[in-house]
């Protein structure tokens, strides 16, 4: 039994071609302007530089969408996964405020607030995530969190002060992020 | 402008509005009894109580338009557990109740002093406390410095006192103004109230002004709200308009109800300007990731 | 699933009538309250066995990624890479769901009824407009000859039937004007086949056994998205790769250096990198007597020496074992590759020896003071390149040969693999585009008609110029397909002017593309998933089978259909409407394979890794790779790779450079494949949605431009309109242009771009372009 999910970005091999983006968008069929999965973005000049870190939802430890949604809609999953309960939502937008990781996205025209499930229904087919599966580079991972820490121990800290990342202390999210190495 | 919230904006200012009333009504009435024993005065109070449970309710209502789904807005209580929303809504479903018992009270029982004076002063907690719930939602965000800080609580306590202090203020020097009646001077503690108010929220800027020596998105948020003209609005026409109003009133105790018309619009919009700004310091840096 | 969409909806009218409206005003969500309507998500998740499957490839100028289609009811849910295929599929691939159902779909043929341009048009019957176009071409061809009709096909659909079919169709006819060399890369195939006689020779399979990787003038991390793995594996196993670029791209942005260059200056890095590899003997004397034309002898009027004048294969080398001239293909030879192994008194040299004294002008300060690579920079490429071994160089339709003198830049490349022996070899030589038809032979899907007439054709940067101008002839038919013609060709507003002129413009395409706002007939043509067809070209390994997924959107027809229904008028329908499985097995008879087997997937015809010229066994009549080539000798071109300097540059032309200083370079996007997906609405919200503008600081400080404001490109051929950003990522001097966007989108790079016609290869000359930049009023 895993105790929790997460996922791995490997930002060495990213090349920021944003296919995971449009997968969770074929995936999940969001409406119109709601990307759950985003891919960041991030230019340096002098020395010049590009860097990607695609993410959507972390599956946080302490997830502050499900701390303030005041309609009890978020909920954490024995293995630790995120889930909504998409019909109770209200549309307060309150965890998306909350969220230091913008994952949860607001529709305006249904007036509801959706976020990342970690393709909880396809992992309960036997399939993975479709963000992770159509990587073309194999650089977006998911797993148990745990295995994946064990395996790669990035340190967050450092990646959170230069591309200016939320403190994980927040929320401790679930997610390892390999940094691109030297030329970051 | 969606970064600025305006529903809740106009929800969450004028219900502080309505209880920063309360308040400073209460603490007319001890002042200067003659307000809860003169007919003619206390038939002022009794109007003002309508229309400060008019102000709550329709600020209460406002809140709904934040809701994507406004007619979900009933299961907003179901997280009252852990959701500092939800404990807003129950606090200020049972303000408007408060409110409206206290209305009812000023309006009805009038020739009970005592009665109207410990309801008022019990709706006056009431408010504060629901103020108080309020900032927590705001509080509860922990990514963001400018709202994870007791300043918001600050700020809409100064709000709430600022607005209500001018509010009865006013209200006292219009009526003198009208009466033609030797004028007697408008109570030294509602003028404090004032500039308590103008106070609170110096402070509150101040420690705006100060986020730009902080780090992480405190600066973003700093630089946002320092740089807008709402700043510049909520200095003139809350703290330098508040200071004047305090000031005149202290001199001349009288006004025409024009011009306390125009000067409770200037410093309500510079309460609004400094509540757009209060959400906006924090929204237009979405996405903050 | 649709009973809860209803439901969704009405609780959504419901919602609008209760008068929370009149608060909108104030809140952003109610004011959406009353927008458009939208599915809402799908509640009810369809389950893997709930859908059915099929498979086709993108079928435009890409990698032809396999794709697998989901569909449920009848309806294209979503399309995924597909689980057996070497890559996988990029956001495009995926997309394409929304393409099949594109709010701008044509769904039935539209005759135009407003101005060209305006976009107005009224729905026509098939027959009508099939009647239509019948009497056009007749007309056509009763007043103007078979020369009054144009075809344009090009790179939007590369499957092995459409264009062809639509060639064929006209050839019966008797013939039409065509579009001669092409927009990407005929300069590539102008250097390749002469010097190592095959063109679409890639190396994609053994890049991650490269030692060192040169992407010159390109950027794989974008233009090869699927195989880029393949190069961080390269990296991983400790390659250095090297990115020359005026833009560091960002496949720079994953390499270990970023060279940038003055554009249309490659050739000259290219030789000042040879004479360092000439000068301190880093070439593979082996593989430079065995397997090319180094050693073959050129006499005093730099002519190749041959045994036999009418034996075009018996060139001559000096053998210094008999100390004799004898046939490069004697037995036991060992051929002089040096001028210190010829005679002392010898009227004759070695193609070596021209490539040394054409490289021997280009010492390292020259090479700097003309490309702005510095001499050390320079100096180490050519060491590094030629010591790390396998290296490999990838050319891939590079940037660089889009330009006037390209054909050089290309062949620069093959002189580098050739003289450093990196030919033949895993890991190693020149990766170009490539496909499966390098592997096996692929048959045109119908037989060729009999008399077809010679007309001269239009070369494809000129398509515009020559039809305004009615050169050679004039047109009076035209008919552009698998093209957008008025995003992808230069010098955009000659070719509106040329779609104005020309009587009778059909264009069948499936969206109301750019072109189309143009045309006066529009033909709704079906996407993939919506007919069958073949892929077997030259951009993947695999021959693939297109299935139809779902029933065409509208009255949407393959371009195969219209041109049956067109060949029965004309009288040779049996040749055209044979049912679509016929002509595949044309295709693909000889080659063993069977359409059955491709119903199972898709099929690479070869096991092993594919390494062209393994061995350094060419394809040229002598199986050996030629640096001298007669063919530009010929055209009174130097027939050993030269410098020269471009026309539109600020040297070739101070006059202009001083209106126009800036040289533009275009760049290709993930969003888009040169136009298409451009206007796709998943797209759009994944990807950047407005065109950029890159310029460098000091450009733009001193034009007042700001970094994400509008800015404007211009020239004497027209404007670009583009966000600026401002940034050190390109060379100053130089900014780079955004290719693809649609007219409706404020239109593409191509506006300004440059319609010079590539001299060698009647290419395309667009990073040959100078353009002012100006902050928009």
């Amino acid at each position: 039994m895993v105790r929790q999910y997460g996922f791995l970005v490997d930002m060495r091999g990213c090349y920021g071609c944003k296919t995971c983006s449009m997968a969770c968008k074929s995936e999940n069929a969001t409406p119109t302007g709601v990307l759950w999965r985003r891919v960041r973005e991030f230019t340096f000049d002098d020395p010049n530089g590009m860097a990607f870190i695609s993410m959507s939802c972390n599956h946080c430890d302490d997830p502050q969408c499900m701390k303030v949604c005041p309609a009890d809609t978020y909920s954490k999953r024995p293995d630790g996964i995120v889930v909504q309960d998409h019909d109770k939502c209200i549309g307060c937008r309150m965890c998306i405020m909350a969220c230091p990781y913008n994952a949860p996205v607001f529709d305006p025209v249904e007036g509801k607030t959706s976020k990342c499930n970690l393709c909880a229904e396809r992992l309960d087919e036997g399939l993975k995530p479709r963000c992770v599966e159509s990587c073309p580079a194999g650089v977006l991972q998911f797993g148990d969190i745990d295995e994946l820490r064990k395996r790669y121990s990035a340190d967050l800290s450092r990646i959170e002060t230069h591309y200016k990342l939320p403190d994980h202390n927040i929320s401790h999210p679930n997610i390892v992020i390999i940094p691109a190495g030297d030329k970051e | 402008m969606s970064e600025y919230e305006l529903p809740l904006v106009f929800f969450t200012v004028l219900c502080q509005w309505a209880v920063g009333s309360i308040i400073a009504m209460t603490a007319l009435m001890t002042v200067q009894p003659i307000w809860l024993n003169e007919e003619t005065r206390f038939n002022r109070l009794r109007y003002m109580a309508l229309a400060i449970l008019a102000i709550n309710i329709v600020g209460s209502f406002l809140s709904l338009l934040h809701l994507g789904s406004p007619l979900g807005a009933y299961r907003a209580i179901l997280g009252l557990g852990h959701s500092w929303l939800s404990r807003e809504v129950v606090a200020f479903f049972l303000l408007n109740g408060v409110v409206f018992i206290w209305a009812a009270v000023v309006f009805r029982f009038n020739r009970n002093r005592a009665l109207v004076k410990s309801v008022s002063f019990v709706a006056s907690l009431a408010g504060i406390a629901a103020i108080l719930v309020s900032a927590q939602v705001y509080y509860q965000m922990a990514s963001h410095p400018m709202w994870h800080t007791l300043i918001t609580h600050l700020n809409f306590i100064a709000t709430a006192i600022l607005l209500g202090f001018v509010t009865i203020s006013l209200m006292v020097a219009v009526y003198q103004y009208r009466q033609h009646a030797p004028q007697g001077k408008i109570p030294g503690l509602l003028l404090t109230g004032i500039l308590l108010g103008v106070l609170l929220m110096f402070w509150v800027v101040l420690w705006y002004s100060h986020g730009v020596n902080g780090q992480g998105q405190m600066v973003r948020s700093a630089i946002a709200v320092l740089g807008s003209g709402l700043m510049g609005w909520l200095i003139f026409g809350g703290l330098i308009t508040g200071t004047c109003v305090a000031t005149y009133l202290y001199k001349q105790s009288s006004i025409s109800m024009v011009g306390a018309t125009v000067l409770m619009l200037v410093i309500l919009s510079a309460a609004v300007c400094g509540r757009m700004l209060f959400y906006s310091g924090v929204m237009s840096q979405s996405p903050w990731f | 699933m649709k009973n809860i969409s209803d439901i969704r909806l009405n609780r959504r009218t419901l919602l609008k009538g209760l008068g929370v409206i009149g608060l909108a005003s104030i809140s952003p969500c109610a004011f959406s309250l009353v927008s458009e309507d939208k599915k809402p998500l799908p509640r009810v998740r369809l389950k893997l066995s709930d859908y059915q499957t099929f498979r086709s490839t993108c079928a435009m100028e890409c990698l032809h990624c396999n794709l697998t289609a989901y569909v449920y009811q009848g309806e294209l849910k979503k399309i995924e890479a597909s689980k057996d295929f070497n890559v996988k599929c990029c956001l495009r691939g995926m997309s394409r769901t929304k393409w099949v159902y594109h709010k701008q779909r044509v769904k039935t043929p539209l005759l135009r009824v407003g101005e060209k341009g305006e976009g107005k048009f009224r729905p026509i019957s098939w027959d009508e407009a099939l009647d239509l176009i019948e009497k056009n071409i007749r007309d056509t061809i009763a007043t103007h000859g078979n020369k009054g009709m144009m075809l344009s096909t090009h790179a939007g659909n590369m499957d092995s039937i459409k264009n062809d079919m639509g060639k064929a169709f006209f050839d019966y006819l008797g013939g039409s004007t065509k579009q001669a060399g092409s927009l990407c890369c005929s300069a590539v195939t102008a250097a390749m086949m002469p010097i190592v006689g095959l063109r679409y020779a890639d190396m994609r399979d053994t890049i991650a056994d490269s030692r060192y990787i040169l992407c010159w003038g390109n950027n794989p991390a974008v233009t090869m998205q699927a195989y880029f793995k393949e190069y961080i594996k390269a990296q991983a196993n400790g390659a250095r790769l090297v990115v020359i670029d005026p833009r560091f791209n960002e496949t720079a942005a994953k390499a270990d250096e970023w060279v940038s260059i003055i554009p249309g200056t490659d050739t000259a890095l290219a030789l000042g990198m040879i004479k360092i590899i000439m000068d301190e003997q880093l070439y593979d004397v082996d593989f430079l007597r065995q397997h090319t034309g180094a050693v073959y002898l050129v006499d005093a009027q730099k002519k190749q020496m041959r045994e036999k004048p009418e034996d075009a294969e018996s060139y001559l080398v000096y053998d210094t074992l008999t100390q004799s001239t004898v046939r490069h293909d004697a037995p036991g030879i060992v051929p002089a590759l040096t001028k210190a192994e010829l005679p002392a008194n010898a009227e004759y040299t070695t193609v070596f020896e021209l490539i040394r004294t054409e490289s021997q002008q280009w010492d390292l300060a020259k090479v700097e003071a003309e490309t702005d690579v510095p001499a050390a920079t320079v100096l180490r490429l050519a060491r590094e390149y030629a010591s790390s071994k396998p290296a490999m160089i990838v050319q891939n339709m590079s940037g660089a040969q889009r330009t006037e003198f390209g054909t050089y830049v290309a062949a620069g490349q093959f002189y580098l693999a050739l003289l450093t022996g990196n030919m033949g070899k895993a890991g190693g030589g020149v990766c170009d585009a490539g496909g499966v038809r390098q592997m096996i032979k692929i048959n045109p899907p119908l037989p060729a008609p009999k008399e077809v007439q010679k007309i001269p054709p239009i070369p494809v940067s000129k398509v515009g110029d020559w039809i305004v101008n009615e050169r050679p002839h004039p047109i009076n038919f035209w008919w552009i397909m698998t093209m957008g013609v008025l995003t992808q060709l230069p010098n955009t507003n000659m070719v509106k002017k040329a779609l104005k002129k020309v009587p009778f413009v059909v264009v069948a395409d499936n969206l109301m593309t750019s072109t189309t706002l143009y045309a006066d007939l529009v033909l709704p043509v079906t996407t993939i998933f919506e007919d069958v067809s073949l892929m077997a070209g030259v951009r993947s390994h695999y021959v693939q089978l297109m299935e139809k997924a779902v029933e065409p959107v509208g009255e949407a027809k393959p371009d195969y259909w219209i041109f049956a229904r067109l060949a029965e008028r004309f009288g040779f329908g049996e040749v055209f409407n044979q049912p679509i499985e016929h002509y595949i097995e044309n295709c693909l008879e000889g080659t063993g394979i069977t359409i059955e087997q491709l119903r199972k997937g898709p099929i690479k015809p070869v096991d092993a890794p594919w390494i062209p010229f393994k061995d350094g066994i060419f394809r040229t009549p002598t199986r050996k790779a030629h640096f001298f080539v007669e063919e530009w000798q010929k055209k009174d071109f130097a027939p050993i790779v030269t410098y020269m300097q471009v026309k539109e540059s600020p040297k070739g032309s101070p006059e202009l450079a001083q209106k126009y200083p800036l040289m533009a370079v275009q760049r290709k996007l993930a969003r888009s494949v040169h136009s298409s997906h451009g206007m796709n609405e998943w797209i759009l919200e994944v990807q950047r949605n407005q065109p950029n503008i890159m310029i460098h600081p000091d450009d733009a400080a001193s034009r007042n431009i700001r970094h994400g404001e509008w800015a404007i490109a211009f020239n004497n051929r027209g404007e670009h309109r583009a966000l600026a950003v401002v940034t050190r990522q390109i060379k100053r001097g130089v900014v780079s242009l955004d290719n693809g966007w649609w007219e409706q989108q404020g239109g593409s790079s191509s506006h300004v771009t440059n319609d010079l016609t590539e001299v060698l290869g009647t290419g395309h000359s667009c990073n040959s372009t100078l353009v002012d930049v100006r902050a928009e009023a």
